[in-house]
């Protein structure tokens, strides 16, 4: 679990409005999905990015929380799995005895080994009623899952 | 803090978080500071083994890693990792890295040196 003070600062580090990757360049949001769980959504729900934060969070901890949290809708492999220390001093934090906050792993959607630019591809978006992910054509503009929809 | 003898940073030369977002202000700094700077670029095999020796013992190793990261050497031969690049935006890894050069990591460098 992350400390307060970890959250705190990964609240922070996730106030800004990056630019959606792999699916139509908008600004996009960082949502929290639960207590050591952002994910990146755009206007139209497509997945950027799913990152985990905490003081252990390490690759295969995070593999295994993403294949439970896709559930086999992606294709999921270690080397797909990119991890980050954020000390404070690079965080701009006044902290000497207690150098290392938060611990980051990313996993990001159709990049370098899983990367796809058919415009046909399935492709992962979060619900925008529900906190669940679903998969559909790239290009759908759909942002409800299938039971949100129906 | 510990003094620092070099800076070493691996990254790549197609990375927009590594140039001109990060190698360049640290070899600027090293250079002001009369600091070896080594940079390890990751396309080139020899400088990528010397890269990964680095990531894998001192940094946020994973098989497809993150970069820039950036490592401090000390003059007691300690290797500390201090930075890597902030997948989030390229804006925020140039915030990182100015907070890191404002530090008190560099602190204590910027005193020696004046």
């Amino acid at each position: 679990m992350p400390t307060d003070y970890a959250r705190s600062a990964v609240n922070g580090l996730f106030a800004v409005t990056p630019t959606c990757y792999g699916h139509c360049k908008e600004p996009s949001a960082f949502e929290f999905k639960d207590d050591s769980t952002i994910v990146q959504v755009c206007p139209g729900r497509y997945v950027s990015r799913i990152i985990a934060y905490g003081m252990q969070t390490n690759a295969d901890q995070f593999e295994r929380i993403l294949r439970g949290l896709v559930q086999g809708m992606e294709d999921v492999e270690s080397t797909d799995i990119r991890v980050a220390s954020r000390y404070a001093w690079d965080l701009g934090l006044d902290r000497e005895n207690d150098d290392l906050i938060v611990r980051l792993a990313y996993w990001t959607q159709s990049y370098r080994r899983t990367r796809n630019d058919s415009p046909d591809r399935a492709a992962l978006f979060l619900c925008s009623n529900k906190d669940s992910f679903f998969t559909q054509p790239v290009n759908s503009k759909n942002r409800f899952c299938q039971s949100c929809k129906g | 803090m510990t003094d620092i003898k070099a800076i070493h940073v691996v990254h790549a030369t197609w990375c927009p978080h590594c140039h001109p977002t990060t190698v360049e202000p640290i070899e600027k700094i090293a250079k002001e500071l009369g600091i070896p700077f080594f940079s390890y670029d990751i396309d080139i095999p020899e400088q990528a083994t010397k890269g990964d020796e680095l990531v894998r013992k001192f940094g946020d190793w994973s098989e497809d890693y993150l970069v820039p990261q950036v490592f401090i050497e000390t003059r007691e031969g300690k290797i500390q990792h201090v930075l890597t690049g902030y997948s989030e935006s390229v804006d925020s890894t140039k915030r990182a890295v100015n907070n890191l050069l404002k530090s008190p990591l560099f602190a204590k460098v910027n005193a020696h040196a004046n």
